[in-house]
């Protein structure tokens, strides 16, 4: 075998490899619409590992108990010491609802209720406007409120969106990671949500 | 910058949520698993299930139910109270009920995005339904759990799908103190 027949080989295995590897989160947006009232299997909720919460090795200079959400990743970091964190899998903003900036969390809810936006009841107009928190609720489990913001972290009852940008801004985790993050994080934590520089 | 003040970049609202190129597995299988929750009902037809307990001899007409209401939805009883008062606030964006040319109304079925003609029908049992025209409990019905002062009505879907998807809805009439 020539070097030049090894150069092809290896090159071909090379843009094979490429082309299986997942598209880079930044590209990942789904359409989906809301699923009001579906409750998930738990099975449905199993994420794949790379977004299952995990302590992961995390330089910062913010203090342990900051979340750090890195939105082009789709990941939230809680600050641990020595230099770690945990880290949780996250869906994001779709495009036009990204933002970024430095919150607190102002309060906290279970089971928190959901108000299906005017655009979504144009849509389906066989909605209610006023949906009581439950299971099969948009938001989930629980939420954390940003601020005086309409952002909040807030649980899903669609698990397959976890990775994707998909909300109109607040952040989604499943529904058993929201709740072992809400018991984690008092009122009062600091939030910074960042956004990859755009070039 | 302030303690719990936030520095934040508004995005535009596009017009349509942008379908990027359906690289990776994680896109095809969400979409399936979308499609199939938004399909799954469908295809699978309203079934009706064991009918929840209500009390008989409601009275309503089809006529009662024209006009603007707030609508709202619970699972849990004990979150009624708010739900209704919920509903009131929602006359802000009101669930319309019109007459249809058939002596019913126009509402909408289950997951449907059009109205149909329903009729209130009262079942032998003293229950009373809200559905498309023929015998009452069919799969497709409401039932009517309670009908109070006429301006505030709540209904069960009979399919278990749609009841356990939607809740117990509650209907507040707009206009009312």
């Amino acid at each position: 075998m020539t070097t030049k027949s090894v150069l092809t080989i290896l090159g071909s295995l090379c843009i094979a490899a490429m082309l299986t590897l997942p598209a880079p989160a930044a590209e990942r947006a789904l359409e989906i619409l809301d699923q009001p009232g579906y409750v998930p299997t738990p099975e449905e909720e199993m994420l794949p590992a790379e977004f299952r919460p995990q302590p992961v090795y995390f330089r910062t200079s913010e203090p342990p108990g900051t979340i750090i959400i890195h939105t082009e990743e789709r990941f939230l970091y809680v600050v641990q010491e020595n230099g770690q964190a945990i880290r949780y899998g996250v869906g994001v903003g779709r495009e036009g609802f990204e933002w970024q900036g430095l919150l607190k969390v102002s309060r906290k809810t279970e089971w928190p209720d959901w108000r299906p936006p005017p655009e979504m009841i144009e849509r389906q107009p066989y909605l209610p406007r006023f949906m009581a928190g439950g299971p099969g609720n948009p938001l989930g489990a629980r939420a954390l409120y940003l601020g005086d913001t309409v952002y909040r972290i807030h649980g899903t009852n669609q698990p397959q969106t976890i990775g994707y940008a998909v909300s109109s801004g607040c952040f989604r985790l499943v529904n058993r990671d929201v709740i072992d993050l809400y018991e984690r994080i008092p009122v009062g934590t600091k939030v910074i949500v960042r956004q990859a520089a755009q070039l | 910058m302030r303690a719990g003040t936030a520095t934040v970049r508004w995005g535009e609202r596009p017009g349509a949520i942008r379908l990027t190129k359906a690289a990776g597995r994680g896109l095809a299988l969400a979409l399936t698993v979308a499609l199939a929750g938004c399909t799954t009902s469908q295809d699978r037809g309203p079934t009706a299930s064991a009918l929840p307990a209500a009390p008989p001899n409601i009275v309503v007409a089809s006529t009662d139910l024209v006009g603007d209401w707030g609508l709202a939805s619970y699972r849990d009883v004990a979150d009624r109270p708010r739900t209704e008062a919920e509903a009131k606030v929602a006359c802000g964006n009101p669930y319309r009920i019109g007459p249809g040319s058939g002596g019913g109304v126009m509402m909408h079925l289950a997951d449907q995005t059009e109205t149909t003609e329903v009729f209130v029908k009262a079942a032998p049992t003293g229950q009373v339904f809200i559905g498309p025209q023929g015998p009452p409990g069919v799969a497709q019905d409401r039932l009517v759990v309670a009908y109070d002062d006429s301006s505030v009505l709540v209904t069960d879907w009979l399919d278990q799908s749609a009841r356990e998807r939607y809740g117990t809805m509650i209907f507040v009439r707009c206009g009312t103190a």
